[in-house]
């Protein structure tokens, strides 16, 4: 059996033919804190819910804990928890009441660690839960998956609705989760600035695959912006393997490229007969060259 | 004018199980009247009378049920008073609605005498048919607008089945009653002033709730904080909502209006017009009835979503927590069906329906219902189908049942079809939870802004 919490393998899933997610193969192993990035529709929530076994691929499999996802024993179950993109919370009934009926389905249940969060996030338990905000139904949700103290925690747009002193003090005690080795937080967003706050590992979904993961450092690393200024007019075609990107004219280009090696610059400079300048891009920079 | 109009067209279709009723309906009554054309002459009319009724019954339906929800619920969102003359258009619309749903009730009547002059005839003139189609549809829209913000929903619902009656014996197509038309002028005049009278209100208010369907009380809700909640009493909760005291009351409610009902139909005799509406609203009553199960079991599979991780239940064993709370559903519904067939037969010293086998036909169509609603997982397409179905066969079974005049071995075998049915579905049900897919079945939420790019 392999040490990964989560793993994927060449997970699909087709809705009424339409092909949302193809051909995926991933993994993320304890101690890991794993962002999901990509852009609305991208099939970000899909794969979230496919490794949880809310759904049935269309191809492949997905394993939590080395079981099946759809097939997920009590024992397992226990050490999962889950935030939805849209919250679960039953109405009519008070965020303490919501909280005391979660409580009650599990077999451990850390009311201190709740009672501290929700004083810390400010959630206005003794409400009834459809008079909550959307920030404070999020931060009730996320409170609701934290109390058994999960092992694996999957995070769906967790961060979407809350304001920017709450999404900072969610993320920190994000950090503090993530600090336990044994834990795992997978979490998708489109706020790139907060996953590289606090993301270690990253998977990029575009149109239903993933296109990039491994370690955000790596893809921060091997992802990079090259400007070349030719002393002569460049060729239509500048020969440079794995180009994301590419603006030129007659003498001038600008080029992203992934997978990049610092041996690669004095070649280019040598074949274009050109000064090249190399420039690390930020998260947010990558994210939007992958997608353009 | 443009809005006005949009407002009007909604109130017929906004949700899409009552745009398939009204497309049933308006299916039905070209179907009735081509069949009266061809038929009235000579042979039996009964088939093309009947399905004239029925699609005049589920237009009317169809819009009387569900205005006044509607329109409380894009009434309530505060940004409504953002858009200019956004109440006036919404009223304006609703009356046009409802105007226009009385001339449709007299046109179908009086395309049906000029088709079928043979037949028996309700004798007033199209004047009062008009005047109590809007009259009854009105007090019924208004009525379920100011009830759907309280827990007094029960009321409602049996005004409604009281109203319905009392408008279908009065257009009389098919029977031929005795006619009991008020005073029209009064009649009239009582409707402009209700309309006024709720204009009035309506316009000024400055806030209107969404309409409620639970309790808003958290009397028995606290308890769930402060008392420690078993972990399949928490499922419950979680799957079918948290306050069964306020539905019980809104249950007695309901119970004690048909009671009442039943008492005002005993005091007239055998042959009367009130004889037979109490008749109606019994129907009425066992169709909610019959049909509790499947409104409970068709939401399930969506909320279930939630204990998949939560409560460590398998696909399978989730389908049993929701089969067994269905279960409770149906003997609860059973319960309220026995007592007011017990007291309409202690009540009504002439009833023209056997009580025994009605109860064992709403039995059965409950075990249907709530297998039928069990297997709504494919998302909302199938499940609004199913619905209608459920509606449609359910109707019709209880009024075959009501208007018989004799037990003929084809109404008796009816529930017994019925229960054999149920037990094909639920393996059925069991196979398809085995493969719930909750990305395609997600609990329904209910429209609340829906009106906002109309106006």
């Amino acid at each position: 059996m392999s040490d990964a919490v989560v793993s994927a393998s060449h997970l699909g899933k087709a809705i009424q033919g339409n092909a949302i997610l193809r051909d995926i193969s991933v993994n993320a192993t304890a101690g890991n804190v794993v962002g999901v990035i990509g852009k609305n529709g991208a099939g970000k929530t899909t794969l979230l819910e496919l490794l949880l076994g809310f759904s049935p691929p269309t191809s492949g499999s997905s394993t939590l804990f080395g079981h099946p996802s759809l097939t997920l024993p009590a024992s397992i179950k226990q050490r999962i928890g889950f935030v939805p993109q849209q919250d679960e919370l039953v109405s009519y009934i008070t965020g303490a009441q919501q909280l005391a009926l979660t409580g009650s389905l599990y077999p451990h249940w850390n009311r201190a660690l709740i009672d501290r969060l929700s004083r810390t996030w400010e959630v206005p338990l003794g409400q009834r839960t459809e008079t909550l905000s959307a920030g404070e139904r999020q931060k009730l949700s996320t409170l609701l998956a934290l109390g058994h103290e999960p092992q694996l925690l999957v995070l769906d747009e967790p961060v979407s609705s809350l304001d920017p002193i709450a999404r900072r003090q969610f993320l920190q005690q994000l950090l503090e989760i993530a600090t336990d080795e044994s834990r795992t937080v997978l979490f998708s967003t489109h706020i790139v600035s907060d996953l590289e706050r606090v993301a270690n590992q990253i998977w990029i979904v575009r149109e239903g695959a993933i296109v990039w993961h491994g370690d955000l450092d790596s893809l921060k690393e091997s992802v990079v912006r090259v400007s070349i200024r030719a002393h002569t007019t460049l060729p239509d075609s500048l020969g440079i393997m794995n180009a994301l990107t590419c603006r030129a004219d007659a003498t001038r280009a600008t080029v992203v490229v992934s997978d990049w090696h610092a041996d690669a610059a004095g070649d280019l400079a040598r074949r274009l007969d050109a000064d090249i300048e190399v420039e690390n891009l930020s998260l947010e920079d990558i994210f939007v060259e992958l997608h353009a | 004018m443009r809005g006005v109009l949009q407002v009007t067209l909604l109130c017929f279709s906004w949700a899409p199980l009552l745009r398939r009723i009204a497309v049933l309906g308006a299916a039905l009554t070209l179907a009735g009247h081509m069949g009266l054309l061809l038929f009235a002459t000579g042979g039996p009319v009964f088939l093309e009378v009947v399905s004239v009724i029925l699609s005049m019954a589920f237009i009317a339906v169809s819009v009387v049920l569900a205005t006044g929800v509607m329109w409380r619920c894009i009434s309530a969102p505060r940004t409504l008073r953002l858009v200019p003359y956004g109440r006036l258009k919404l009223l304006a619309g609703v009356l046009v609605a409802h105007l226009l749903l009385a001339s449709l009730v007299a046109a179908n009547v009086a395309l049906f005498r000029l088709e079928a002059p043979a037949t028996p005839q309700f004798p007033g003139s199209l004047a009062s048919i008009f005047i109590g189609a809007l009259a009854g549809a009105s007090a019924v829209t208004l009525l379920f607008f100011l009830l759907s913000g309280t827990p007094y929903i029960a009321i409602a619902v049996t005004a409604v089945a009281w109203l319905g009656d009392e408008l279908w014996s009065r257009l009389a197509v098919p029977f031929n009653l005795p006619a009991r038309v008020g005073p029209l002028p009064l009649l009239a005049a009582a409707t402009a002033l209700a309309w006024s009278a709720f204009a009035a209100w309506y316009l000024r208010a400055r806030r209107i709730a969404p309409p409620s369907w639970g309790s808003t009380r958290s009397g028995s809700a606290r308890r769930i904080a402060e008392i420690h909640v078993s972990a399949p009493a928490a499922i419950g909760i979680q799957l079918i909502g948290p306050s069964p005291f306020a539905r019980l009351r809104n249950a007695g409610l309901f119970i004690a209006a048909i009671v009442a009902v039943l008492l005002w139909g005993a005091a007239d005799t055998p042959s009367s017009t009130r004889s037979v509406t109490t008749a109606m609203a019994l129907s009425f009553f066992l169709l909610i009835t019959s049909i509790f199960p499947f409104g409970i079991t068709a939401g399930l599979a969506g909320r279930s979503r939630a204990l998949w991780l939560r409560s460590g239940c398998s696909r399978e064993q989730l389908f049993r927590v929701c089969e067994r709370l269905g279960w409770r559903c149906l003997l609860v519904g059973a319960s309220a069906v026995l007592l007011v067939l017990a007291l309409a037969w202690v009540l009504v010293p002439h009833p023209t329906y056997a009580c025994g086998r009605l109860l064992l036909e709403v039995v059965a169509l409950e075990v249907c219902g709530l297998y039928v609603g069990l297997m709504s997982v494919r998302g909302a397409n199938l499940r609004l189908i199913l619905e209608v179905l459920t509606a449609v066969v359910g109707w019709s079974c209880l009024m075959v049942s009501l208007l018989a005049t004799a037990a003929t071995p084809a109404i008796q075998a009816i529930p017994i079809v019925l229960l054999l049915g149920a037990l094909a579905l639920r393996p059925i049900a069991r196979l398809q939870w085995r493969e719930l897919d909750w990305l395609i079945c997600k609990p329904a939420r209910l429209p609340s802004q829906a009106l906002r790019p109309v106006l």
